[in-house]
């Protein structure tokens, strides 16, 4: 302890679902927490996944008890946060191509995690869900839901901050002082300058990046680094999660979210936690397999793909030809002689809660401290809704409102109420910050036309706005996941952006506002 | 129905071809399947802003810069001379039509909505240059509840270059609130000065310049904007808004007015099904409604993939929609690289000889068709700003070559 009687001190790295899950957890438990965040919240492994809240069905027979874990974890979050989730359903589907024996072993897996399933009649699935193969052998329902990953990180967060907690978005962790066997401070770097942030507890939650965080107190973290490739289709082709039933493996599921569909995964393992670059032949390879499950993909307009990187964490004397566990791992390095210091890896955005649980006893044992944990009792304060997220939800307030010229993104019916909310109240003031909390930009235009409108609020309240800058960095970063599907339409969409952007709006790309093209 | 010509496509290219080859007394019949791109064009000529996509220096003097272009580009295959013939003729034939637009020695700097710099060469009356608002005291006018001018953006970068300059709300004169919404309740206003003496009382004393959207009427905005210069007794200048573009439309309606009134049939919403023709033949359309039309020469202005007039397939590889043409491309175009933009998109189109005539299947050059604008490959509007120069450039030269293929042809 820093100080006799205070209130133990927490340190944060990582602002994905993880880390925002962590600080919330600790923070409830007593502790001060400072959560180091060095993009924007929820920008890494939380926002470059397929968007599921997973019911656990798709590991029901791989590892039981993770899908037992999913479907207990995937209750909660949909009960503490609703209006972050959307109740879509999912089906699994068994096709010519998907080994026959499968199916019952799924019905099985799903009874023993205890997640309702249901088999369906696939001619009534084949009709309900008119875009997907008309060769449905056998069908089972199950509850997954998606979620709006950013706006769940951010009510996360929200509720940290009003506990008086403290989240440094945009600041990077350059060391970490040890002495005498114990975590002392952590030293950052952001936009104001450099700062030591004391902490009797550090916790390395930065997903891919936890091995470099590892480093800064010499010790390592063996993960895979799992890179998954996502296609992007306009308008939701389907109505539910639609999986193929077979052994969990690449491009096998197709999720409606927002008002695209997305089409997953590819899987290849990487070295680099920041690779997201989509090679034309992911792309080509991700088409071929849509077409297995949805047959007139190729047909519909894609605009957009990327891709995220998943970090498993490889256990101590895991075997070598065993796939490495999807559950989370927790490594208290105090084992090594750095008490207070502890590594979470793996697990998922479902098991955000139960991963932080897990890893608040492990440190309320090593402090000796008696503070259960609440949070899944513990309503979330930022709450600002009650119901279940709808697609249109946004439509109905602008409706009831009577404010009809108020969406400022149409393509996701953003209004310019939310958007005015996030720069007066929050002090969001760039154009991204601003797409990952309120989905502008995120629709079949990619921001054409909501970009100089959002950056008008913002050039109201902030004189030294600079539009070519945060105009220039949005629209490139949309185009560098659009100029991957540029074919047909989203040809023409892309093209008409370009008009609008430099033609009309006279922006210049320049050095420092082109996205790299990693290309490798 | 055989004519000389038929234009495919009302872009500006096509619009500029057709009434030249009317001007020379040929029969011409346009398509279009819809509004053209004249319909995301700002106000004036821009010639060449940037000579290579990744410069950031403006170019001063366009036509100078001419000959420093790749030797494929579209300037550089009509060359220098035609160029310069062809914006004088536009300009003389478009202030006839609809306005004035005057040729300055050099680029000057037009305000985009986003109050940033472009560099332009051919200037209307009241398009708002940097020039004009150099020192002086600036009004930004909002029609209230109207999204598509982002007017604070124009305030923050004219902040930056020590104009000083502030956004006022005023309430629109119409209901709804889209552009041409704005632009038509302008056209039916019917008392004008009463409508700016009311915003005159909202515009602070110090100002001596105000900007408006450009949605100043369809028809009569020289009317409007000089009535509101008489009653606020300063220069009342318009930034673009975002599209549609109300410029842009006005030309476009200008163009098609102008066509039919000297007897060119204007096919709106109509699209091509087939074609037929052989080498050097006169050659045979059929529209959607299978509708035949007959022509000795034909000019292909279809916007290119913009507008439809180029596809591009799954595999990254570009097509010509109309004829089937042999086309160019510089990489797949499933794989193009960020960090030059959608360069390789933007240059990919008809690969044609200088007399903009172009192949098919590889063989022989067509004589008696000519490609022009956003079809054609090896330029790139949005890096060099120079759509609007290419388009009458090219849709001139296109007309004066099948002027001769005509007067060849006719005469042997």
């Amino acid at each position: 302890m820093t100080q006799a009687n205070s209130k133990p001190h927490a340190v944060v790295i990582g602002g994905g679902a993880t880390g925002c899950g962590v600080a919330r957890d600790l923070t409830l438990r007593g502790f001060i927490v400072t959560l180091v965040e060095f993009g924007d919240l929820g920008s890494g492994t939380s926002s470059r996944f397929h968007g599921m809240l997973q019911s656990g069905a798709r590991y029901a027979v791989s590892d039981t008890d993770y899908g037992a874990e999913c479907m207990r974890e995937r209750l909660i979050v949909a009960d503490l946060a609703p209006e972050v989730v959307e109740q879509t359903g999912g089906l699994f589907v068994s096709l010519p191509d998907d080994p026959p024996e499968f199916a019952d072993k799924f019905l099985e897996g799903c009874q023993n995690a205890r997640i309702p399933v249901q088999e369906m009649d696939p001619d009534q699935v084949m009709a309900e869900e008119p875009a997907i193969s008309r060769n449905v052998l056998r069908a089972f329902s199950v509850p997954d839901a998606t979620v709006q990953s950013w706006r769940l990180v951010n009510l996360l967060a929200d509720d940290v901050r009003r506990m008086g907690g403290t989240i440094l978005t945009r600041h990077q962790v350059t060391a970490i002082d040890t002495s005498g066997g114990n975590v002392r401070s952590v030293h950052v770097v952001g936009e104001g300058g450099e700062q030591t942030i004391e902490a009797d507890i550090v916790v390395n939650a930065a997903g891919p990046w936890s091995a470099r965080v590892a480093e800064l107190v010499g010790e390592s973290a063996d993960l895979e680094l799992g890179k998954g490739s996502i296609i992007v289709f306009s308008h939701r082709i389907v109505s539910r999660a639609v999986n193929r039933c077979r052994p969990p493996t690449s491009h096998d599921i197709i999720v409606p979210t927002g008002t695209v569909s997305l089409f997953g995964t590819t899987s290849e393992v990487v070295d680099n936690p920041d690779t997201t670059h989509v090679r034309p032949e992911e792309i080509q390879e991700l088409l071929d397999n849509a077409e297995t499950l949805i047959p007139k993909a190729r047909s519909y307009r894609a605009f957009r793909a990327w891709a995220g990187v998943r970090p498993l964490f490889r256990p101590k004397d895991w075997p070598s030809d065993k796939p490495l566990p999807r559950r989370h791992s927790i490594v208290n390095h105090g084992d090594n002689g750095i008490a207070g210091f502890f590594t979470i890896c793996g697990g998922s955005l479902t098991t955000h809660r139960s991963m932080a649980e897990d890893l608040g006893n492990h440190i309320c044992k090593s402090l000796g401290m008696e503070a259960p944990c609440i949070t899944a009792t513990t309503p979330l304060s930022g709450r600002v809704d009650q119901s279940d997220w709808q697609p249109e939800g946004n439509y109905r307030q602008i409706e009831k409102s009577r404010q009809y010229l108020a969406p400022v993104c149409e393509c996701e019916s953003v209004n310019q109420a939310d958007v005015l909310d996030q720069i007066e109240n929050r002090d969001i003031n760039h154009l991204h910050d601003l797409r990952r909390r309120l989905r502008i930009g995120f629709g079949p235009c990619q921001g054409t036309f909501c970009g100089s409108r959002v950056a008008a609020l913002i050039a109201r309240h902030h004189p030294e706005y600079s539009s070519n800058d945060d105009l220039g960095k949005f629209w490139t970063e949309r185009l560098k996941g659009s100029t991957r599907t540029a074919w047909g339409q989203q040809a023409r969409q892309a093209l008409l952006s370009d008009v609008v952007y430099r033609e009309t709006l006279g922006v210049r790309l320049t050095q420092n506002i082109l996205p790299t093209d990693d290309r490798r | 129905m055989k004519t000389d010509a038929i234009i495919i496509g009302s872009e500006l290219d096509g619009l500029v071809a057709a009434t030249r080859l009317c001007e020379r007394g040929y029969s011409v019949r346009l398509f279009s399947t819809g509004a053209g791109s004249l319909h995301y064009s700002s106000d004036g000529i821009h010639v060449l802003g940037f000579s290579q996509a990744t410069n950031e220096e403006y170019v001063s003097k366009p036509i100078e810069a001419i000959s420093q272009l790749n030797q494929d580009h579209p300037y550089q295959k009509i060359g220098k001379d035609q160029a310069i013939d062809a914006l004088s003729w536009y300009v003389n034939m478009i202030g006839d039509v609809h306005q004035h637009v005057l040729l300055n020695d050099c680029n000057k700097m037009v305000i985009s909505p986003a109050g940033l710099n472009i560099p332009i060469y051919g200037t209307s009356k009241h398009q708002a240059t940097i020039e004009q608002l150099d020192r002086e005291n600036v009004t930004i006018v909002v029609f209230r509840g109207h999204r598509d001018f982002p007017a604070e953006l124009i305030a923050v970068e004219l902040g930056k270059k020590d104009t000083p300059s502030r956004v006022i709300q005023v309430d629109a004169p119409s209901e709804f609130l889209e552009n041409a919404a704005l632009a038509k309740s302008f056209d039916a206003m019917e008392d004008l000065d009463a409508y700016f003496a009311t915003i005159g009382e909202a515009i602070p004393p110090e100002t001596n310049v105000v900007l408006f959207p450009a949605v100043m009427g369809f028809s009569r905005h020289q009317e409007v904007l000089v009535t509101a210069e008489r009653v606020l007794g300063m220069p009342c200048l318009e930034v673009p808004t975002l599209p549609p573009s109300i410029p842009g439309m006005r030309l476009e309606h200008a163009f098609v007015s102008h066509l039919k009134n000297n007897g060119i049939s204007v096919h709106l919403g109509a699209s091509i099904s087939r074609s037929s023709f052989d080498e050097n033949e006169s050659i045979v359309i059929w529209d959607s409604m299978d509708r035949q039309y007959e022509a000795s020469a034909l000019v292909i202005s279809s916007g290119g993939v913009l507008m439809g007039g180029l596809n591009v397939d799954s595999q990254g590889v570009i097509h010509e929609t109309s004829l089937g043409l042999d086309t160019y491309q510089s990489e797949p175009l499933n794989a193009i690289s960020v960090d030059r933009s959608l360069h390789a998109l933007h240059t990919a189109g008809v690969e044609t000889d200088n007399a903009l005539r172009p192949k098919r299947n590889g063989s022989g050059t067509i004589q008696n068709v000519f490609v022009t604008g956003r079809t054609l490959a090896h330029w790139n509007p949005a890096a060099e700003s120079s759509s609007e120069g290419v388009c009458v450039a090219t849709g001139w030269a296109a007309a004066e070559n099948a002027h001769q293929y005509l007067e060849e042809h006719n005469n042997g």
